[in-house]
Protein backbone atom coordinates (compact mmCIF):
# COMPACT_ATOMS: atom_id res chain seq x y z
CA UNK A 1 0.00 0.00 0.00
CA UNK A 2 1.25 3.09 -0.82
CA UNK A 3 2.26 5.61 1.64
CA UNK A 4 0.04 8.99 1.26
CA UNK A 5 -4.13 7.83 2.51
CA UNK A 6 -6.13 8.74 -0.62
CA UNK A 7 -8.01 11.58 -0.21
CA UNK A 8 -11.25 9.76 0.19
CA UNK A 9 -10.72 8.31 3.14
CA UNK A 10 -9.57 11.96 4.69
CA UNK A 11 -12.97 13.06 3.14
CA UNK A 12 -15.42 10.00 4.60
CA UNK A 13 -13.79 9.89 8.14
CA UNK A 14 -15.19 13.72 8.99
CA UNK A 15 -18.73 12.83 7.76
CA UNK A 16 -18.62 9.23 9.28
CA UNK A 17 -17.05 10.58 12.68
CA UNK A 18 -20.27 12.77 12.92
CA UNK A 19 -23.07 10.31 12.17
CA UNK A 20 -21.64 7.44 14.89
CA UNK A 21 -21.61 10.33 17.14
CA UNK A 22 -25.40 11.78 16.52
CA UNK A 23 -26.36 7.91 16.95
CA UNK A 24 -24.05 7.31 20.57
CA UNK A 25 -25.94 10.62 21.24
CA UNK A 26 -29.54 9.26 20.62
CA UNK A 27 -28.91 6.31 22.10
CA UNK A 28 -28.19 8.04 25.05
CA UNK A 29 -31.09 10.05 25.16
CA UNK A 30 -33.45 7.08 24.25
CA UNK A 31 -33.18 5.66 27.76
CA UNK A 32 -35.96 3.57 28.84
CA UNK A 33 -36.88 0.82 26.43
CA UNK A 34 -40.72 0.02 25.98
CA UNK A 35 -41.57 -2.27 28.82
CA UNK A 36 -45.56 -2.07 28.00
CA UNK A 37 -45.16 -4.07 24.80
CA UNK A 38 -42.82 -6.87 26.73
CA UNK A 39 -45.67 -6.64 29.45
CA UNK A 40 -48.39 -7.43 26.45
CA UNK A 41 -46.89 -9.87 24.97
CA UNK A 42 -46.39 -12.01 28.16
CA UNK A 43 -50.08 -11.00 29.16
CA UNK A 44 -51.54 -12.76 25.80
CA UNK A 45 -48.06 -15.93 26.16
CA UNK A 46 -51.07 -18.09 27.54
CA UNK A 47 -53.46 -18.56 24.96
CA UNK A 48 -50.64 -17.72 21.95
CA UNK A 49 -49.89 -21.63 21.24
CA UNK A 50 -46.35 -21.44 22.14
CA UNK A 51 -44.99 -20.95 25.24
CA UNK A 52 -41.65 -19.33 24.61
CA UNK A 53 -42.34 -15.53 23.84
CA UNK A 54 -39.85 -15.54 20.88
CA UNK A 55 -42.05 -17.97 19.25
CA UNK A 56 -45.54 -16.56 20.04
CA UNK A 57 -44.26 -13.36 18.69
CA UNK A 58 -43.00 -14.38 15.53
CA UNK A 59 -45.53 -17.13 14.49
CA UNK A 60 -48.49 -15.41 15.67
CA UNK A 61 -48.57 -11.91 16.96
CA UNK A 62 -46.07 -10.85 13.97
CA UNK A 63 -47.35 -13.89 11.63
CA UNK A 64 -47.55 -11.53 9.13
CA UNK A 65 -43.77 -10.23 9.13
CA UNK A 66 -42.59 -13.92 9.08
CA UNK A 67 -44.71 -14.95 6.42
CA UNK A 68 -43.63 -11.64 4.35
CA UNK A 69 -39.43 -13.30 5.44
CA UNK A 70 -40.29 -16.37 3.72
CA UNK A 71 -41.31 -14.74 0.51
CA UNK A 72 -38.29 -12.87 1.08
CA UNK A 73 -36.60 -16.09 0.98
CA UNK A 74 -38.35 -17.44 -1.72
CA UNK A 75 -37.23 -14.37 -3.85
CA UNK A 76 -33.78 -14.61 -3.21
CA UNK A 77 -33.37 -18.32 -3.92
CA UNK A 78 -35.34 -18.05 -6.95
CA UNK A 79 -33.00 -14.84 -8.08
CA UNK A 80 -30.02 -16.77 -7.17
CA UNK A 81 -30.97 -19.65 -8.73
CA UNK A 82 -31.77 -17.42 -11.97
CA UNK A 83 -27.93 -15.72 -11.52
CA UNK A 84 -26.23 -19.04 -11.53
CA UNK A 85 -24.02 -19.88 -14.34
CA UNK A 86 -25.50 -22.25 -17.02
CA UNK A 87 -25.65 -25.51 -16.02
CA UNK A 88 -28.98 -27.70 -15.69
CA UNK A 89 -29.24 -30.21 -12.82
CA UNK A 90 -27.17 -31.23 -10.11
CA UNK A 91 -23.41 -32.54 -10.92
CA UNK A 92 -22.40 -35.35 -8.57
CA UNK A 93 -19.10 -35.13 -6.88
CA UNK A 94 -16.62 -38.12 -6.89
CA UNK A 95 -18.09 -40.79 -3.97
CA UNK A 96 -14.66 -41.58 -3.68
CA UNK A 97 -13.44 -39.76 -0.97
CA UNK A 98 -12.96 -41.35 2.28
CA UNK A 99 -12.98 -39.26 4.91
CA UNK A 100 -15.95 -36.90 3.90
CA UNK A 101 -18.10 -39.72 2.76
CA UNK A 102 -17.47 -41.40 6.16
CA UNK A 103 -18.18 -37.93 8.10
CA UNK A 104 -20.99 -37.51 6.34
CA UNK A 105 -22.20 -41.23 7.25
CA UNK A 106 -21.67 -40.44 10.56
CA UNK A 107 -22.98 -37.55 11.42
CA UNK A 108 -26.00 -36.76 9.36
CA UNK A 109 -28.02 -38.72 11.68
CA UNK A 110 -26.95 -36.39 14.39
CA UNK A 111 -27.41 -33.68 12.62
CA UNK A 112 -31.10 -34.64 11.63
CA UNK A 113 -31.25 -35.22 15.42
CA UNK A 114 -30.43 -32.00 16.61
CA UNK A 115 -32.34 -30.36 13.93
CA UNK A 116 -35.48 -32.00 15.09
CA UNK A 117 -34.96 -31.52 18.34
CA UNK A 118 -34.11 -27.55 17.77
CA UNK A 119 -37.52 -27.45 15.61
CA UNK A 120 -39.39 -29.70 18.54
CA UNK A 121 -38.04 -27.27 21.44
CA UNK A 122 -39.43 -24.59 18.94
CA UNK A 123 -42.39 -23.94 21.37
CA UNK A 124 -41.22 -24.26 24.82
CA UNK A 125 -37.35 -22.63 24.43
CA UNK A 126 -34.96 -21.08 21.76
CA UNK A 127 -35.21 -22.60 18.82
CA UNK A 128 -37.68 -23.18 15.97
CA UNK A 129 -38.13 -22.95 11.99
CA UNK A 130 -35.36 -21.00 11.29
CA UNK A 131 -32.87 -22.73 13.41
CA UNK A 132 -34.18 -25.94 12.54
CA UNK A 133 -33.57 -25.29 9.14
CA UNK A 134 -30.63 -24.35 8.77
CA UNK A 135 -29.24 -27.55 10.44
CA UNK A 136 -31.39 -29.50 8.13
CA UNK A 137 -29.56 -27.65 5.43
CA UNK A 138 -25.97 -28.67 6.86
CA UNK A 139 -26.86 -32.19 7.35
CA UNK A 140 -28.00 -32.06 3.70
CA UNK A 141 -24.67 -30.28 2.75
CA UNK A 142 -22.29 -32.81 4.74
CA UNK A 143 -23.81 -35.41 2.38
CA UNK A 144 -23.24 -33.45 -0.83
CA UNK A 145 -19.40 -33.28 0.36
CA UNK A 146 -19.15 -36.57 1.57
CA UNK A 147 -20.14 -37.55 -2.33
CA UNK A 148 -23.60 -38.97 -1.79
CA UNK A 149 -26.59 -37.69 -4.05
CA UNK A 150 -29.22 -34.66 -2.69
CA UNK A 151 -32.23 -36.19 -4.93
CA UNK A 152 -34.40 -33.99 -3.54
CA UNK A 153 -33.13 -30.66 -4.84
CA UNK A 154 -31.89 -31.61 -8.19
CA UNK A 155 -34.12 -29.55 -9.69
CA UNK A 156 -38.00 -30.17 -10.86
CA UNK A 157 -41.24 -30.12 -9.37
CA UNK A 158 -39.78 -31.03 -6.06
CA UNK A 159 -37.65 -28.63 -5.66
CA UNK A 160 -39.90 -25.71 -6.55
CA UNK A 161 -42.82 -27.72 -4.11
CA UNK A 162 -39.73 -27.36 -1.15
CA UNK A 163 -39.31 -24.00 -1.96
CA UNK A 164 -43.04 -22.86 -1.45
CA UNK A 165 -44.20 -24.61 1.17
CA UNK A 166 -43.03 -22.44 3.82
CA UNK A 167 -45.02 -19.64 2.44
CA UNK A 168 -48.32 -21.91 1.34
CA UNK A 169 -48.26 -22.61 5.05
CA UNK A 170 -48.63 -19.49 6.40
CA UNK A 171 -51.18 -18.84 3.39
CA UNK A 172 -53.27 -21.47 4.17
CA UNK A 173 -53.04 -20.18 7.91
CA UNK A 174 -54.64 -16.96 6.59
CA UNK A 175 -57.46 -18.86 4.25
CA UNK A 176 -58.33 -20.68 6.99
CA UNK A 177 -58.85 -18.09 9.31
CA UNK A 178 -60.46 -15.73 7.31
CA UNK A 179 -63.18 -18.23 6.15
CA UNK A 180 -63.57 -18.60 9.94
CA UNK A 181 -64.81 -15.43 10.03
CA UNK A 182 -62.09 -14.21 12.22
CA UNK A 183 -58.80 -11.48 11.49
CA UNK A 184 -57.00 -13.11 8.97
CA UNK A 185 -53.82 -15.02 10.68
CA UNK A 186 -55.65 -14.53 14.30
CA UNK A 187 -55.89 -17.59 15.66
CA UNK A 188 -58.14 -19.01 18.00
CA UNK A 189 -56.27 -19.99 21.31
CA UNK A 190 -58.22 -23.44 20.24
CA UNK A 191 -56.05 -23.69 17.46
CA UNK A 192 -52.92 -21.99 18.02
CA UNK A 193 -50.77 -24.58 19.03
CA UNK A 194 -51.42 -26.87 16.35
CA UNK A 195 -51.26 -24.02 13.87
CA UNK A 196 -47.91 -23.13 14.94
CA UNK A 197 -46.41 -26.36 14.48
CA UNK A 198 -47.80 -26.97 11.02
CA UNK A 199 -46.60 -23.29 9.94
CA UNK A 200 -43.27 -24.35 11.60
CA UNK A 201 -42.74 -27.39 10.20
CA UNK A 202 -43.69 -26.12 6.40
CA UNK A 203 -41.23 -22.91 6.99
CA UNK A 204 -38.33 -25.67 8.15
CA UNK A 205 -38.71 -27.44 4.94
CA UNK A 206 -38.62 -24.20 2.89
CA UNK A 207 -35.86 -23.02 4.72
CA UNK A 208 -33.77 -25.99 4.78
CA UNK A 209 -34.51 -26.16 0.80
CA UNK A 210 -33.53 -22.57 0.24
CA UNK A 211 -30.48 -22.25 2.24
CA UNK A 212 -29.30 -25.71 0.76
CA UNK A 213 -30.06 -24.59 -2.76
CA UNK A 214 -28.42 -21.29 -2.55
CA UNK A 215 -25.02 -23.15 -1.24
CA UNK A 216 -25.20 -25.89 -3.63
CA UNK A 217 -25.51 -22.94 -6.48
CA UNK A 218 -22.21 -21.65 -5.73
CA UNK A 219 -20.74 -24.92 -5.39
CA UNK A 220 -22.04 -25.87 -8.72
CA UNK A 221 -20.67 -22.56 -10.21
CA UNK A 222 -17.70 -22.93 -8.47
CA UNK A 223 -16.83 -26.39 -9.84
CA UNK A 224 -17.78 -25.37 -13.32
CA UNK A 225 -14.75 -23.30 -13.37
CA UNK A 226 -12.57 -25.82 -11.57
CA UNK A 227 -9.56 -27.29 -14.33
CA UNK B 1 -13.09 -12.66 42.83
CA UNK B 2 -16.63 -10.51 42.26
CA UNK B 3 -18.73 -12.86 39.45
CA UNK B 4 -20.07 -9.25 38.23
CA UNK B 5 -16.16 -7.81 37.69
CA UNK B 6 -16.02 -10.82 35.84
CA UNK B 7 -18.60 -10.87 33.51
CA UNK B 8 -17.98 -7.31 32.76
CA UNK B 9 -14.60 -8.21 32.07
CA UNK B 10 -15.79 -10.66 29.76
CA UNK B 11 -18.14 -8.11 27.89
CA UNK B 12 -15.33 -6.11 27.58
CA UNK B 13 -13.37 -8.38 25.59
CA UNK B 14 -16.31 -9.66 23.36
CA UNK B 15 -16.98 -6.10 22.32
CA UNK B 16 -13.68 -5.30 21.99
CA UNK B 17 -12.83 -8.50 19.62
CA UNK B 18 -16.10 -7.59 17.87
CA UNK B 19 -14.66 -4.12 16.74
CA UNK B 20 -11.22 -5.71 16.35
CA UNK B 21 -12.33 -8.24 14.08
CA UNK B 22 -14.47 -5.84 12.00
CA UNK B 23 -11.40 -3.87 11.70
CA UNK B 24 -9.22 -6.47 10.30
CA UNK B 25 -12.13 -7.60 8.15
CA UNK B 26 -12.74 -4.62 6.30
CA UNK B 27 -9.05 -2.88 6.24
CA UNK B 28 -6.47 -6.13 5.93
CA UNK B 29 -5.70 -6.97 2.75
CA UNK B 30 -6.71 -10.34 1.20
CA UNK B 31 -10.28 -11.45 0.85
CA UNK B 32 -9.88 -15.12 2.09
CA UNK B 33 -8.43 -13.72 5.31
CA UNK B 34 -11.47 -11.07 5.56
CA UNK B 35 -13.70 -14.33 4.55
CA UNK B 36 -12.34 -16.32 7.04
CA UNK B 37 -12.42 -13.53 9.78
CA UNK B 38 -15.68 -13.00 9.11
CA UNK B 39 -16.67 -16.64 10.20
CA UNK B 40 -14.87 -15.80 13.71
CA UNK B 41 -17.00 -12.46 14.02
CA UNK B 42 -19.92 -14.71 13.46
CA UNK B 43 -19.17 -16.90 16.30
CA UNK B 44 -18.39 -14.17 18.73
CA UNK B 45 -21.40 -12.82 17.63
CA UNK B 46 -23.06 -15.27 18.58
CA UNK B 47 -21.00 -15.20 22.00
CA UNK B 48 -22.41 -11.92 22.30
CA UNK B 49 -26.19 -12.73 21.81
CA UNK B 50 -26.19 -15.15 24.55
CA UNK B 51 -24.50 -12.57 26.77
CA UNK B 52 -27.39 -10.66 25.71
CA UNK B 53 -29.79 -13.52 26.64
CA UNK B 54 -30.77 -13.56 23.35
CA UNK B 55 -30.90 -17.50 22.65
CA UNK B 56 -32.75 -17.74 19.50
CA UNK B 57 -30.81 -15.25 18.33
CA UNK B 58 -27.57 -16.87 19.09
CA UNK B 59 -28.77 -19.89 17.40
CA UNK B 60 -29.62 -18.62 14.43
CA UNK B 61 -26.09 -16.53 14.30
CA UNK B 62 -24.49 -19.11 14.81
CA UNK B 63 -25.82 -21.59 11.36
CA UNK B 64 -26.67 -18.55 9.10
CA UNK B 65 -24.89 -15.98 10.33
CA UNK B 66 -21.75 -17.44 11.13
CA UNK B 67 -22.15 -20.96 8.71
CA UNK B 68 -24.37 -19.57 5.85
CA UNK B 69 -22.84 -16.50 5.32
CA UNK B 70 -19.13 -16.86 5.88
CA UNK B 71 -19.48 -20.26 3.63
CA UNK B 72 -21.08 -17.50 0.82
CA UNK B 73 -18.08 -15.49 1.02
CA UNK B 74 -15.35 -18.08 0.79
CA UNK B 75 -17.37 -19.37 -2.03
CA UNK B 76 -17.03 -16.24 -3.69
CA UNK B 77 -13.34 -15.54 -2.45
CA UNK B 78 -12.91 -18.63 -3.79
CA UNK B 79 -14.36 -17.76 -7.42
CA UNK B 80 -12.55 -14.51 -7.62
CA UNK B 81 -9.56 -16.20 -6.89
CA UNK B 82 -9.83 -18.78 -10.06
CA UNK B 83 -10.79 -16.90 -12.65
CA UNK B 84 -8.98 -14.36 -12.25
CA UNK B 85 -5.54 -13.80 -14.39
CA UNK B 86 -2.66 -15.41 -12.69
CA UNK B 87 -1.17 -12.40 -10.34
CA UNK B 88 -2.49 -13.94 -7.27
CA UNK B 89 0.19 -16.69 -5.54
CA UNK B 90 -2.69 -17.98 -4.09
CA UNK B 91 -5.87 -17.69 -1.60
CA UNK B 92 -4.01 -15.15 0.52
CA UNK B 93 -3.63 -13.11 -2.16
CA UNK B 94 -6.84 -12.32 -3.69
CA UNK B 95 -8.16 -9.77 -5.70
CA UNK B 96 -6.49 -6.89 -3.60
CA UNK B 97 -3.82 -5.48 -5.30
CA UNK B 98 -4.75 -2.45 -7.08
CA UNK B 99 -5.44 -1.28 -10.46
CA UNK B 100 -2.32 -0.31 -11.16
CA UNK B 101 -2.11 1.79 -14.41
CA UNK C 1 -26.21 -9.24 34.52
CA UNK C 2 -24.78 -7.96 31.34
CA UNK C 3 -24.56 -4.19 30.47
CA UNK C 4 -26.40 -3.26 27.84
CA UNK C 5 -24.99 -0.16 26.61
CA UNK C 6 -21.74 -1.87 26.35
CA UNK C 7 -23.29 -3.98 23.45
CA UNK C 8 -24.91 -0.79 21.76
CA UNK C 9 -22.33 1.65 21.70
CA UNK C 10 -20.56 -0.91 20.37
CA UNK C 11 -23.05 -1.83 18.08
CA UNK C 12 -23.06 1.95 16.62
CA UNK C 13 -19.11 1.67 16.81
CA UNK C 14 -19.05 -0.88 14.29
CA UNK C 15 -22.04 0.83 12.37
CA UNK C 16 -19.74 3.66 11.87
CA UNK C 17 -16.68 1.45 10.91
CA UNK C 18 -18.77 -0.42 8.18
CA UNK C 19 -20.02 2.94 6.98
CA UNK C 20 -16.29 4.36 6.69
CA UNK C 21 -15.67 1.61 4.71
CA UNK C 22 -18.97 1.49 2.73
CA UNK C 23 -17.68 5.17 1.25
CA UNK C 24 -13.93 4.29 0.72
CA UNK C 25 -14.10 1.10 -1.00
CA UNK C 26 -15.08 0.11 -4.42
CA UNK C 27 -14.29 -3.76 -3.88
CA UNK C 28 -17.67 -5.25 -4.36
CA UNK C 29 -16.88 -8.28 -2.06
CA UNK C 30 -15.72 -5.90 1.05
CA UNK C 31 -19.18 -3.45 0.77
CA UNK C 32 -20.68 -6.75 1.05
CA UNK C 33 -18.93 -7.59 4.17
CA UNK C 34 -19.23 -3.99 5.21
CA UNK C 35 -23.45 -3.96 4.81
CA UNK C 36 -23.13 -7.49 6.81
CA UNK C 37 -21.20 -6.20 9.72
CA UNK C 38 -23.43 -2.61 9.71
CA UNK C 39 -26.42 -5.36 10.06
CA UNK C 40 -24.67 -6.56 12.97
CA UNK C 41 -24.07 -3.42 14.68
CA UNK C 42 -27.63 -2.46 14.60
CA UNK C 43 -28.77 -5.81 16.07
CA UNK C 44 -26.20 -5.39 18.59
CA UNK C 45 -28.62 -1.68 19.53
CA UNK C 46 -31.65 -4.10 18.77
CA UNK C 47 -30.98 -7.08 21.61
CA UNK C 48 -29.31 -4.24 23.77
CA UNK C 49 -32.39 -2.64 23.83
CA UNK C 50 -34.43 -5.63 24.84
CA UNK C 51 -32.79 -6.35 28.07
CA UNK C 52 -32.53 -2.68 28.69
CA UNK C 53 -34.87 -1.46 32.13
CA UNK C 54 -36.97 -4.33 31.58
CA UNK C 55 -38.31 -6.36 34.40
CA UNK C 56 -37.97 -10.22 34.04
CA UNK C 57 -37.47 -12.07 30.58
CA UNK C 58 -35.90 -9.75 28.28
CA UNK C 59 -38.29 -8.19 25.95
CA UNK C 60 -39.10 -10.81 22.95
CA UNK C 61 -40.10 -8.26 20.36
CA UNK C 62 -36.52 -7.16 19.53
CA UNK C 63 -35.48 -10.79 19.68
CA UNK C 64 -38.32 -11.44 17.11
CA UNK C 65 -37.10 -8.72 14.74
CA UNK C 66 -33.34 -9.70 14.92
CA UNK C 67 -34.44 -12.87 13.67
CA UNK C 68 -35.69 -11.97 10.95
CA UNK C 69 -33.23 -9.17 9.92
CA UNK C 70 -30.23 -11.98 10.12
CA UNK C 71 -32.05 -14.29 7.58
CA UNK C 72 -33.23 -11.68 5.16
CA UNK C 73 -29.42 -10.42 5.63
CA UNK C 74 -28.67 -13.71 4.71
CA UNK C 75 -30.95 -14.01 1.57
CA UNK C 76 -29.30 -10.56 0.19
CA UNK C 77 -25.79 -11.34 1.15
CA UNK C 78 -26.45 -14.87 -1.19
CA UNK C 79 -28.21 -12.97 -4.40
CA UNK C 80 -25.67 -10.41 -3.90
CA UNK C 81 -22.58 -13.04 -4.44
CA UNK C 82 -24.38 -14.43 -6.92
CA UNK C 83 -24.57 -11.51 -8.85
CA UNK C 84 -20.55 -11.07 -8.38
CA UNK C 85 -20.08 -14.54 -9.31
CA UNK C 86 -21.78 -13.70 -12.52
CA UNK C 87 -20.01 -9.93 -13.06
CA UNK C 88 -16.76 -11.48 -12.34
CA UNK C 89 -17.28 -14.43 -14.53
CA UNK C 90 -18.67 -12.28 -17.78
CA UNK C 91 -16.56 -9.27 -17.09
CA UNK C 92 -13.62 -10.32 -15.16
CA UNK C 93 -14.75 -6.80 -13.11
CA UNK C 94 -14.69 -7.39 -9.57
CA UNK C 95 -14.68 -3.66 -8.48
CA UNK C 96 -17.63 -1.17 -9.08
CA UNK C 97 -17.18 1.16 -12.22
CA UNK C 98 -17.43 4.28 -13.29
CA UNK C 99 -19.45 6.26 -11.79
CA UNK C 100 -19.00 4.99 -8.61
CA UNK C 101 -15.12 4.65 -9.02
CA UNK C 102 -13.15 6.57 -7.78
CA UNK C 103 -10.78 8.69 -10.04
CA UNK C 104 -7.67 7.84 -8.09
CA UNK C 105 -6.09 4.36 -8.47
CA UNK C 106 -7.50 1.83 -6.15
CA UNK C 107 -6.08 0.84 -2.92
CA UNK C 108 -7.97 -1.96 0.02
Amino acid sequence: MNGRVPARYALALPGVAVVTGALVRALMLTNEGDPALGALVQANLAGSGASHAVTAVLLNFRGYDTWLELVVLLVAATATLRARGDRGEQRMREPGELVASGLAARMVPVVLLLGVLLLANGTSGPGGAFQAGAVFAAGALLMYFGGYRLVLVSGGVVQDLLLIVGTFGFFAAAVATTAAGMRTLEFAPRFAGPAIVGIELAATVSIAATLLLIVLAAEEESRASDP
Amino acid sequence: MNGEVLAGAFDVLVVGALIALAVAILFLPGLFRSGVLFIVFGLIATVAWVRLEAYDVALAEAVIGAGVLGLLVIQAVRQLDASSSGESAGMGDVGDRGRKP
Amino acid sequence: MTDPPLYQIAGVVLFGIGLFRLATTTQILRLLLALNIMGTGTFLVLIGAAVRNRTGAPDPIPHAMVLTGIVVTMGVSAFATALLRRMHATTGQQHLTAPFAFPEDESP
